[in-house]
């Protein structure tokens, strides 16, 4: 095991400790005296919070107001439409159809590999709740126009993944490029 | 016993993470209702709530949908946690050293540790991902971690503080609790004493990082400094002399005076 997940792993350890109090930080320091400034720090972080929701839990209901998803699908629509679209499937290696079948909403998105997703995601600059936002949402944009006309239009039911890449009929290179996209690069 | 499949992650003990005894019974309660019912009850956010289903139990719902052929209850729980995140981790104030963080540095706060959670429960769908067992221990401070995380990553730059101290004879004439005691309003309530403990860790957090650890550090009883060698103290976790240690100590508290004497004058 690496010195970083060691480091990553005890401070997950502090963070679910059962009872997070200034005793549990002193234990924890004399165990891992290398990180007593990152576990005193987080301590701190870890108070706030406990403190916060103690007070939340005094007031009267409030209600937080309700975040839309327009603007994740506002960005997801700019990075994955027009000339980004164009430049997203080339750095891709992928048909410009697979690009719009995510703008598009076309794939059910339980069926997409995470690691799709992710890497999809990052080589089109967008957050990766951006871009799970803009999948799950149904009250969006209607879908635009494809780049090929081979399968009637559709209406709002999403395909699988599967069978969403099967229809595309990828050469060699692109299955190459799709086996790239559906592997964890291993980011942290 | 609880018949919910065991987290997988285990301390550096080698002790298996552990839902909490009130999470698997909430769990157990909420199997019994329909996905619609679920999603309903999921959506009160007042944890005063007698309905109130806290996160941990929403992200054990979660990641059990990976076998669902429907999207639906996936998205309407990754939404209302996501919503849940940002009321943890809102864009608040961010001190680079004594400076106030950029708004662009705020936003990219939030970002990251949406994005870092979003990335973990795709994962998870994919192949079960251990990095996930702790938010169904420990949702919020899980969210706190990932917050002190990015704030790590991106203020990396920030350089040790290691300012000029001088000297002073003798010792501190007060000890910080006491020092701050005295400016905690007659505790009459629970109430009371959590909201002074709240504007009091709130005024820690506004200490240049120097003092602040050493005030947490204080509170934690770790000792400034010690005789005996094995002993860890806050002067040699800290790599600075102990009249630095006091030093810091001593502006941090004058600094904590003047906070909390203001806040408790605004309310009377």
């Amino acid at each position: 095991m690496s010195a970083k997940t060691d480091k990553d792993d005890i401070l997950d350890d502090f963070a679910t400790e059962p009872s997070l109090g200034p005793e549990t930080l002193q234990n924890y320091v004399q165990r891992f005296p290398s990180l007593a400034v990152e576990l005193t720090d987080l301590y701190h972080e870890l108070r706030l919070v406990d403190l916060s929701v103690a007070v939340d839990r005094m007031p009267l209901e409030t209600k937080l107001a309700d975040e839309s998803s327009q603007q994740s699908t506002t960005v997801v629509m700019n990075a994955l439409s027009g000339t980004n679209l164009r430049g997203l499937a080339q750095s891709l290696g992928l048909p410009r159809d697979f690009v719009a079948g995510f703008r598009d909403r076309k794939i059910r998105l339980g069926s997409i590999p995470g690691a799709v997703v992710g890497n999809l995601a990052r080589t089109a600059r967008v957050s990766i709740h951006q871009l799970i936002d803009h999948l799950q949402n149904t009250a969006g944009p209607a879908p635009q126009m494809a780049y090929k006309a081979d399968a009637k239009p559709q209406g709002s039911a999403a395909v699988e993944f599967d069978d969403f890449v099967a229809g595309l009929d990828l050469d060699e290179s692109e299955m190459e490029s799709l086996n790239k996209l559906s592997a964890s690069n291993g980011s942290d | 016993m609880d018949n919910l499949p065991p987290l997988r992650k285990t301390t550096e003990e080698g002790k298996l993470y552990e839902r909490r005894p009130e999470t698997v019974a909430l769990i157990q309660v909420c199997r019994e209702l329909t996905s619609e019912q679920l999603c309903d009850r999921a959506e009160i956010s007042a944890r005063t709530h007698s309905e109130y289903i806290p996160s941990e139990v929403l992200v054990y719902f979660l990641r059990q949908t990976k076998t669902h052929n429907s999207d639906a209850q996936f998205g309407a729980l990754y939404q209302l946690l996501q919503t849940r995140i940002k009321r943890v981790c809102p864009h608040s104030e961010v001190r680079l050293g004594e400076k106030d963080g950029a708004v662009a540095h705020l936003l990219d706060l939030q970002e990251f540790v949406l994005d870092d959670f979003a990335e973990r429960v795709m994962c998870d769908r994919q192949v079960y991902d251990e990095k996930l067992d702790g938010f169904e221990v420990a949702f919020d401070h899980m969210i706190a971690r990932r917050k002190h995380d990015a704030m790590r990553k991106m203020y990396r730059r920030d350089k040790p503080t290691t300012q000029l101290e001088y000297d002073e004879d003798g010792d501190i004439p007060f000890e910080v609790e006491e020092a701050l005691a005295r400016l905690n309003p007659a505790s009459n309530s629970i109430e009371d004493e959590i909201t002074y403990r709240f504007q009091l860790q709130r005024a820690i957090d506004t200490l240049p990082e120097d003092e602040r650890r050493v005030i947490n550090m204080i509170f934690a009883k770790i000792p400034s400094e010690s005789k005996d060698p094995e002993v860890q103290t806050i002067s040699k976790l800290l790599g600075c002399g102990p009249q630095t240690v006091r030093n810091r100590r001593d502006r941090a508290v004058k600094k904590l005076q003047q906070i909390l004497e203001t806040e408790a004058k605004n309310v009377s």
